[in-house]
């Protein structure tokens, strides 16, 4: 059995009558990089809500080694864009300060270690010079820089995120992929729910697709062979020429 | 002005008991009223506070006017429990919830105070306050409710900011939205027995929403944010008194109307982005706000 990385033996999401994931059973290596592919209700976003135990599932979720209740403690999260309140008169630096638990419960101010901790997470995404701005005042990409840099400061080897390229600029976007990649190479675990499928193929070391079930796991760049794609995209796939690729509609 | 104007309304030990129970439940009210901004829930703060009339009118009727303030709390508490557990109800929208629960509860309160003979004039306290009714006792249980609320937002005051910012990652942080949900309900109904002396069951929502909106115009930070609020219920529960007794008006109504006109001078003369700095700004052809540079959408 893995000591580290994810490991998941038989997962079952269901929403009532629903099943949105059936029996996914799969392994993410500590230090690799994996991409959650599929169309809109595939089950990426009701497999990583499973994997953070924020959704009921059957079956067994191991994060380094350790299931139940525990797991939640070994694992950051990067929530949806759509479910934060932008709004939140809250400044940049309490918001990375939020992402503790240990920091959660205190009742005063943050002893200067925390703090430095936070700074040091903020300055690894360039966002250190606007710890004091408002949130709801920066653009897309800088809010998904501070919600990473919040992911970095809970200090856990195993990192989930929601879509954390959609919408950003190019800047934001190779940035967050070079932190990834130096949090895999440390030996950490990244699990990346993608829309876009030429970019999981490109730095995913492996993509997991899904059609409520897990139907490829596979390395990244095999990703774009045509069998592979036709098997998690199905009838959306429209056109398939040389290396490109185009999705229908509802895939987007 | 002499200093007369400001402490002759304050020289009776009923007029100061009068002050002291105005600036503790505007003071609490504001603190706990940026979490119903922070958390959208002005609508179910409304509702809370019409909850409690029936908890109010049985005290009444079973124990007199001194265990009024103790049957609100009981109400409230029901109600907050009641409005959580059937928000939990997919079938059921939450503003349908909270709809039911606040008319069929001050419905039943009604009913049940027009079983008294002198109807009228107890019914008129309760729904409009008389904070000049205020007993030592009653004193003492807001100063000990006003305590416990203050001590619960200290200990929850991050998780709370948490479950409003970024409630997806509050439930992965293994943070219970429902247990969250109730503690603030529970608070709010404590806070909104705390007002009913000052300002009576009708207007207890200006407490908990006007100064701290008035707050969030002034501020981005909620530290800050939290201190405004509760200068501003304070200080408009203050000026309503005084007012009150130079004018001869009514004081619940008065400290209301204050809070509002607070919010409304605010909205219009706040030098950042008020709506006479907004006009000139336009004026100029400059961006609103022109002290932070605009956000760029990534969109």
């Amino acid at each position: 059995m893995l000591t580290a990385g994810v490991r998941l033996e038989a997962v079952t999401v269901r929403y009532g009558e629903r099943v949105a994931l059936a029996a996914a059973s799969a392994e993410a290596e500590p230090g690799s990089l994996v991409c959650l592919v599929g169309l809109n209700g595939a089950g990426k976003s009701s497999l990583l809500k499973a994997v953070v135990g924020t959704v009921a599932s059957t079956g067994g979720i191991w994060v380094n080694g350790v299931s139940g209740r525990e797991r939640r403690l070994r694992l950051a999260y990067v929530p949806q864009r759509e479910a934060v309140n932008w709004g939140f008169p809250i400044s940049v630096l309490e918001v990375v300060l939020l992402g503790r638990m240990s920091t959660l419960r205190r009742i005063g101010p943050d002893p200067a270690a925390d703090r430095e901790a936070a700074l040091a997470a903020l300055t690894e995404v360039g966002m250190a010079e606007f710890r004091r701005r408002p949130i709801g005042e920066l653009s897309g990409g800088q809010q998904q820089r501070v919600v990473l840099a919040r992911a970095l400061f809970a200090g856990a080897r195993v990192m989930l995120l929601h879509e954390p390229l959609s919408g950003v600029d190019p800047a934001t976007r190779a940035l967050v992929l070079r932190v990834l990649r130096e949090l895999c190479d440390r030996g950490g675990t990244v699990l990346m729910a993608t829309h876009d499928v030429v970019e999981a193929a490109s730095v995913a070391d492996r993509v997991w697709g899904l059609d409520r079930a897990l139907v490829a796991d596979v390395e990244g760049p095999r990703l774009l062979d045509e069998e592979v794609l036709r098997s998690i995209y199905g009838e959306s796939l429209l056109v398939l020429a040389g290396d490109r690729v185009a999705l229908g509609d509802q895939a987007r | 002005m002499s200093l007369d104007w400001l402490t002759d309304p304050f020289s009776l030990e009923v007029q100061r008991r009068a002050l002291l129970e105005v600036l503790l439940a505007g003071a609490v009210g504001g603190l706990l009223g940026c979490h119903v901004i922070f958390r959208r829930l002005g609508f179910m703060t409304d509702a809370l506070s019409h909850a409690v009339l029936p908890g109010v009118v049985v005290a009444f009727l079973l124990a007199g006017a001194a265990a009024v303030l103790y049957g609100a709390l009981v109400a409230g508490a029901a109600a907050a429990v009641l409005i959580a557990l059937i928000t939990r109800e997919r079938r059921v929208q939450e503003d349908a919830a909270i709809g039911i629960v606040l008319t069929g509860a001050f419905a039943l309160g009604i009913v049940l105070i027009s079983t008294v003979r002198s109807y009228a004039a107890v019914l008129e306290d309760f729904l409009f306050g008389n904070v000049l009714l205020v007993s030592v006792e009653d004193v003492w249980l807001t100063a000990g409710l006003s305590a416990v609320v203050l001590g619960a937002l200290l200990v929850f005051h991050r998780r709370f900011v948490l479950r409003a910012f970024d409630p997806q990652l509050a439930e992965a942080m293994g943070l219970s939205g429902l247990f969250l949900d109730l503690v603030l309900l529970l608070l709010l109904a404590a806070t909104v027995v705390v007002s009913l002396r000052a300002i009576g069951n009708i207007l207890v929502v200006a407490f908990l929403i006007t100064p701290a909106a008035t707050a969030r115009l002034l501020s981005d930070r909620v530290p800050r944010m939290l201190g405004l609020s509760a200068l501003i219920g304070a200080g408009s529960g203050f000026g309503g008194l005084l007012l009150a007794y130079h004018l001869n008006l009514a004081g619940g109504s008065l400290i209301v109307c204050l809070t509002t006109v607070v919010f409304l001078a605010v909205l219009v003369l706040e030098p950042r982005r008020g709506a006479i700095a907004a006009a000139l700004h336009r004026g100029r052809g400059e961006p609103l706000g022109a002290a932070v540079p605009p956000a760029h959408h990534g969109h």
